[in-house]
């Protein structure tokens, strides 16, 4: 008779005892939660003995539970080592996860809307408790991915993976490899600033070069939703960034996992005989369970992977954030995420549709024939020199491409402006201008010049003099007929200045005297293009704890052609004459304001 | 089952399915069959359709006096012949007055898209992202750069009445001794890509 | 391989290493937390101090053309930023202070009258002293400053803050100001159809509060403001004034032969014909030194306000005269309609309407006549 109108616990208690009733409940909780585990089969997995009972439990869970159907429910003993996998793949789903995860947080303090984006990104590093760590882990997470997936394909290369039957897998994750770049590339312009800008415009006028023309700019236009990045590009790119693509991500995801758990890792290639896949036939003797080892060993490839990600957004790593975007001021030396610094390379070698369209193309859809030219059944290195030769030349070839890419490379600008960039450039890709970093109480007020570096050391105060006279008597007279003052006080200058008074560094000035020394060394460089040329750095104090900094370039004007100037056999540039045979004597300047606080000496790249 | 059967075996048994198969190929459609053709051929044809819709739903379309549409320029704002040009950063362009006559160059270098300024010192433009240079024209200089700058098609209203429209190769507008102009249309959607470095 | 050992052959090694990694990151995620408070402080100390970097080059390119590139505004064209008046400095507050003190001491019943004749030359003290205070704020005060209305947001009864103050202004600009200045202060705000963004109108609101000397302001920065919200008209006009009276009573009684506004250029070329210009005294006339008193060499200076009088006369030979519309003009024509006519033809890249249109009415033949001549001196080569 049951205690109550129906069957109950309490008939339990009654039947076996408060304390075996509660014991069997629990089991029985158990064994429904893991879907065939009950506590004693859950204790023998972790103590790493036998299953005791038969059939064995520890594959009940693949059979009938959700989660892990997904997962096969032992691995052969050869792919569970280091090698061959280094855990790239595991390590690449997790970064899903992890950028999902962290991007969702992000969303929270987002609009997509120029007005507000990047206020959203000052909020966050400002008010918001962890959201510099946040985003930073989102970032850095991001660029990893990148770097992951791709180790991940050429691991998959290097051990012949993509082999039949595994070609419709490695195409799969040639197209994850292309929707983690996309998604990495369609991120870089949520933060609305100037690095964001500026180098999603390069890379989508990349896009603008895909032939015929009017394919090129409409799928420009598509992209950008107008003329040129703004509020609907904003939106369509987190549109991208949010929806379109991690949909896509997710789905092929799914595709490219099944076809993993279809054919089973494949061994290393000395483990089989040539053209046979036993990856499938694992002998009872290498079967490694999923529970519990496989489970440890993903759960810890991911806390280390955690860790390293934390430590490095803790002390080494902060997610770039440069002035608002301006789609009226382009930045000098902008340009493209390092992931596609190959594609600006080859764009540095010529044709714009050659080199950005057709030769990408080519790249990826050799990529996903690969495993459909290479047919040779052998997966051994050895048999594999001609696979091994072309892939390390292509290798090589994107490496080079990538450091072609850089905005260093190849790009001809002419010397003063590069000078002025060096000493003065606001933070960005990590780096600054030469004279930001001085702490404020070194930038003593006053007019300092190369010249006093140019000498000896011992005569430097007398090159200073010299200068001074020099000025004072009219020299240095710039095109045009006027003076260094005038060119100083017009627009966009408009630095009004009493006269022109050199001084010698403070000698406990030492960061100033350092960074006109580097001026100097840049000045003697680039005297073949800048003849005769001197440098000044004019500090004034406009305002309390507001210090202006100006940066002068005078050199006389030689010939110069594709950007470099014109040698005679002597190895001297040949300046360029007026209709009076005078040398034209050129200025440049440039200039920035340095707040007390501003505390630039402190930033990364400082 | 399929253990069962040898290499021999399965070998033997492929003409015969083969032969069926080929058999069934030559032999007309039935009509449900190719109801089904039809039905495939019509949702083909939708999604086509669709696709062709979503393009033109998410193109974006431009209004007068919003880049992309036409914009008038105030005609005394033209510049002086070889000074300076006038930039509208709403419109992207420059208008410019080389010694041949006006002209208005598209502001945005035909490398990669990024804004040239004009640096009045060197008397060029100059483009801050990978160093191409331009002239007062638009001239290609140096630089990475695949072609001069593009141009807008350019209508100038003279006070006469007559009207000068620029060619389909973007030459400059010669204004010398036409007058005062008295209206400047520059259509933005009109863009005009110099062939090469020309 | 040591890796494959440590991390994968044994189990224990690999509970352990995934504790201690759970336990590193949990720890590594609590120091962040903790340093979470300073490092807020930190960034928003920061990033006013680039803010108001950035204001400070914002400023310089729009804002010092008219404002001046120390922030102490041009003569009869735009007020100062750098002054103690928008800052709202009392400098007589401690000498306000204590009379409002002793005076109400001085009513009470119970002070004594040895007391009340302490406070009686007290008080006379500090009148004197108010009369020194005074004295010393005289260039200030001669240029439209008065010591008793020492806050701009008082005087127009502004309620909000300071900052609300520079932003708004900013943002629509004070399009009624036409009546008042030469040009309006424009409209900066993209949402008003100006040129800047909203952020950008922070950093300059910040670069301008950060003028703010708190209670060091001094005596030498309110004399050294160029010009306070109101255009001067006491003592330069009533001058001026007074000096056109003379000279109406030099002539009998008959006014001066100015040139007049609106006198069409033809006109004034006959008059100018009469006449023979004196440089030195053109000289003294821009310099602001003659009567009447002439405003020209508050702009001309740099080019960055207005074209510089340096180089003037080639200018006008080699660029001005080349262009298609002056075909046929002579220097001083072009001359003359450019300082009575300013209008007529601006420099491209400076602003219409910024020089005012009354020199005419201020202007006699022989005056105008000396002018020319001193620009004419002014050749570059």
């Amino acid at each position: 008779m049951s205690v109550l109108p129906f069957p109950s616990f309490l008939d339990d208690v009654k039947e076996k005892g408060l304390r075996r009733a509660v014991f069997e409940g629990i089991n029985e909780v158990v064994e429904r939660a893991t879907a065939g585990l009950n506590v004693q089969d859950l204790r023998e997995a972790l103590r790493g003995e036998p299953a005791s009972r038969k059939p064995n439990p520890r594959l009940q869970p693949h059979a009938d539970g959700f989660w892990l159907h997904m997962r096969p429910s032992y691995f052969h003993k050869s792919v569970t080592g280091l090698y061959p996998t280094f855990r790239l793949g595991w390590l690449s789903t997790y970064f899903v996860f992890f950028e999902t995860i962290t991007g969702i947080l992000l969303m929270v303090w987002y609009t997509p809307a120029p007005e507000v984006a990047y206020t959203n990104m000052l909020s966050m590093l400002s008010v918001v408790p962890l959201g510099q760590f946040v985003r930073d882990l989102h970032r850095l997470g991001a660029e990893a991915m990148v770097l992951i997936v791709f180790l991940h394909m050429l691991r998959t290369f290097f051990t012949g993976s993509y082999k039949k039957p595994r070609e419709f897998t490695w195409f799969s994750g040639v197209l994850l490899l292309i929707f983690t770049a996309f998604l990495s590339f369609s991120g870089y312009l949520l933060p609305w600033d100037q690095l964001a800008l500026w180098a999603v415009t390069i890379g989508a006028s990349m896009i603008e070069a895909a032939p015929p023309e009017i394919v090129g700019t409409n799928l420009n236009l598509l992209l950008r939703g107008g003329p040129d990045i703004g509020a609907n590009g904003l939106l369509r790119f987190y549109l991208l960034h949010v929806l379109a693509v991690p949909a896509l991500l997710f789905i092929f995801l799914g595709v490219h996992y099944y076809k993993v758990i279809i054919h089973a890792h494949s061994l290393p290639p000395r483990e089989e005989n040539i053209g046979e896949d036993t990856a499938k036939r694992v002998p009872l003797d290498r079967r490694v369970y999923f529970t519990p080892d496989i489970l440890t060993s993903e759960i810890m490839w991911i806390a280390i992977t955690t860790l390293i990600l934390v430590i490095l957004v803790t002390w080494f790593y902060h997610a770039p954030l440069e002035n608002h975007a301006d789609p009226q001021v382009t930045p000098l030396g902008t340009t493209a995420p390092w992931y596609f610094l190959w594609i600006q390379g080859a764009l540095k070698l010529g044709d714009k549709v050659l080199w950005g369209i057709i030769f990408p193309t080519v790249v990826i859809v050799f990529l996903i024939a690969m495993p459909y030219l290479d047919v040779s059944k052998t997966r051994r290195w050895a048999h594999r020199r001609v696979a091994f030769s072309v892939a390390l030349v292509l290798l090589s070839v994107l490496v080079l491409f990538s450091y072609m890419g850089l905005p260093e490379f190849g790009v001809i600008n002419s010397a003063d402006l590069t000078i002025l960039h060096s000493l003065l450039q606001e933070p960005a890709h990590n780096h600054m201008g030469h004279l930001r970093p001085i702490p404020y109480d070194q930038l003593v007020t006053g007019m300092y010049t190369t010249q006093e570096f140019a000498a000896n050391e011992d005569e430097a105060a007398a090159a200073v003099a010299a200068l001074n006279t020099e000025i004072a008597n009219g020299a240095y007279g710039i095109q045009g007929g006027s003076t260094l003052i005038n060119f100083m006080a017009t627009a966009p200058q408009s630095l009004t200045l009493a006269s022109m008074n050199f001084t010698t560094v403070p000698a406990d000035a030492t960061q100033l005297r350092e960074g006109l020394e580097f001026f100097e060394g840049e000045m003697k460089t680039n005297s073949n293009e800048m003849l005769n040329g001197w440098g000044a750095v004019i500090i004034t104090e406009p305002q309390n704890n507001l210090k202006r900094i100006d940066v002068i370039i005078t050199w006389d004007e030689v010939q110069v052609e594709n950007g470099r100037p014109v040698l005679d056999e002597n190895g001297n540039s040949i300046p360029v004459l007026d209709e009076n045979g005078n040398h034209i004597r050129r200025v440049n300047s440039d200039h920035t304001f340095i707040h007390r606080d501003a505390q630039y000496f402190e930033a990364p790249g400082a | 089952m399929a253990t069962s059967i040898t290499a021999g075996e399965t070998k033997a048994k492929v003409p015969a399915k083969g032969k069926s198969a080929a058999e069934a190929q030559v032999s007309a459609p039935s009509r449900r069959e190719f109801l089904y053709y039809i039905w495939g051929a019509s949702m083909a044809l939708l999604l086509g359709e669709a696709t062709a819709g979503l393009i033109w739903f998410a193109l974006p379309r431009f209004k007068e006096g919003t880049f992309g549409g036409v914009f008038s320029f105030p005609p005394d704002k033209v510049p002086a012949k070889l000074t300076a040009p006038v930039n509208i950063p709403e419109g992207r362009f420059w208008v410019s007055y080389p010694e041949a006559g006006v002209i208005v160059l598209f502001g945005v270098c035909t490398h990669l898209g990024c804004l040239p300024k004009w640096n009045e010192t060197n008397f060029r433009f100059e483009c801050p992202c990978h160093g191409s240079k331009y002239q007062l024209d638009g001239h290609y200089i140096e630089g990475p750069a695949p072609r001069s700058l593009d141009r807008f098609r350019t209508t100038l209203t003279f006070e006469d009445g007559t009207t000068a429209v620029q060619d389909s190769a973007g030459d400059a507008i010669p204004v010398d001794g036409r007058g005062k102009i008295v209206k400047v249309e520059i259509d933005t959607g009109d863009r005009i890509k110099r062939p090469g470095r020309v | 391989m040591n890796l494959q050992r440590l991390l994968v052959n044994r189990m224990e090694h690999r509970i352990i290493i995934g504790t201690v990694a759970f336990l590193a990151t949990l720890v590594l995620v609590g120091w962040v937390a903790i340093n979470e408070g300073g490092r807020m402080t930190a960034f928003d100390r920061e990033f006013s101090a680039r803010s108001i970097e950035r204001g400070a080059s914002l400023f310089i390119s729009n804002c010092s053309p008219c404002h001046g590139t120390d922030g102490r505004g041009t003569l009869a064209i735009a007020p100062a930023l750098d002054s103690p008046l928008l800052f709202g400095h009392d400098f007589l507050a401690d000498i306000h202070k204590e009379r409002s003190s002793l005076a109400s001491e001085l009513d009470l019943p119970e002070t004594t009258d040895a007391r009340k004749d302490e406070i009686n030359a007290r008080l006379a003290e500090l009148e004197t002293e108010e009369a020194a205070q005074t004295q010393v704020m005289q260039p200030a005060i001669d240029k439209g400053y008065n010591p008793d209305e020492f806050s701009r947001l008082v005087d127009l009864g502004w309620s909000s803050s300071l900052h609300n103050f520079v932003y708004t202004t900013l943002v629509s600009g004070r399009p009624v100001s036409s009546s008042y200045w030469p040009q309006p202060m424009p409209v900066w705000s993209q949402t008003a159809n100006g040129p800047l963004r909203a952020d950008q109108l922070e950093d300059i609101t910040a670069f301008v509060l950060n003028w703010d000397k708190g209670d060091n302001w001094t005596v030498d920065d309110l004399n050294a403001v160029n010009q306070f919200p109101k255009i001067p008209d006491d003592p330069a006009v009533a001058a001026q004034l007074q000096a056109q009276l003379d000279l109406l009573q030099q002539a009998g009684g008959v006014l001066p032969d100015y040139v007049g506004a609106d006198t069409p250029p033809e006109t004034i070329l006959t008059g100018l014909a009469d006449v023979t210009g004196d440089p030195q005294r053109g000289a003294q006339l821009y310099n602001g030194q003659g009567t009447p008193v002439l405003p020209c060499s508050g702009c001309h200076l740099v080019a960055s306000i207005a074209p510089p009088m340096e180089g003037t006369w080639t200018r006008v030979q080699n660029d001005r005269l080349q262009l298609p519309q002056f075909a046929g003009y002579t220097g001083d024509e072009y001359l003359s309609d450019s300082i009575v006519h300013p209008s007529d033809y601006v420099v491209p890249n400076y602003p219409d309407k910024v020089m005012p249109s009354n020199f005419g009415d201020l202007l006699t033949y022989q005056d105008l006549a000396d002018l020319i001549a001193y620009l004419k001196t002014q050749d570059q080569s």
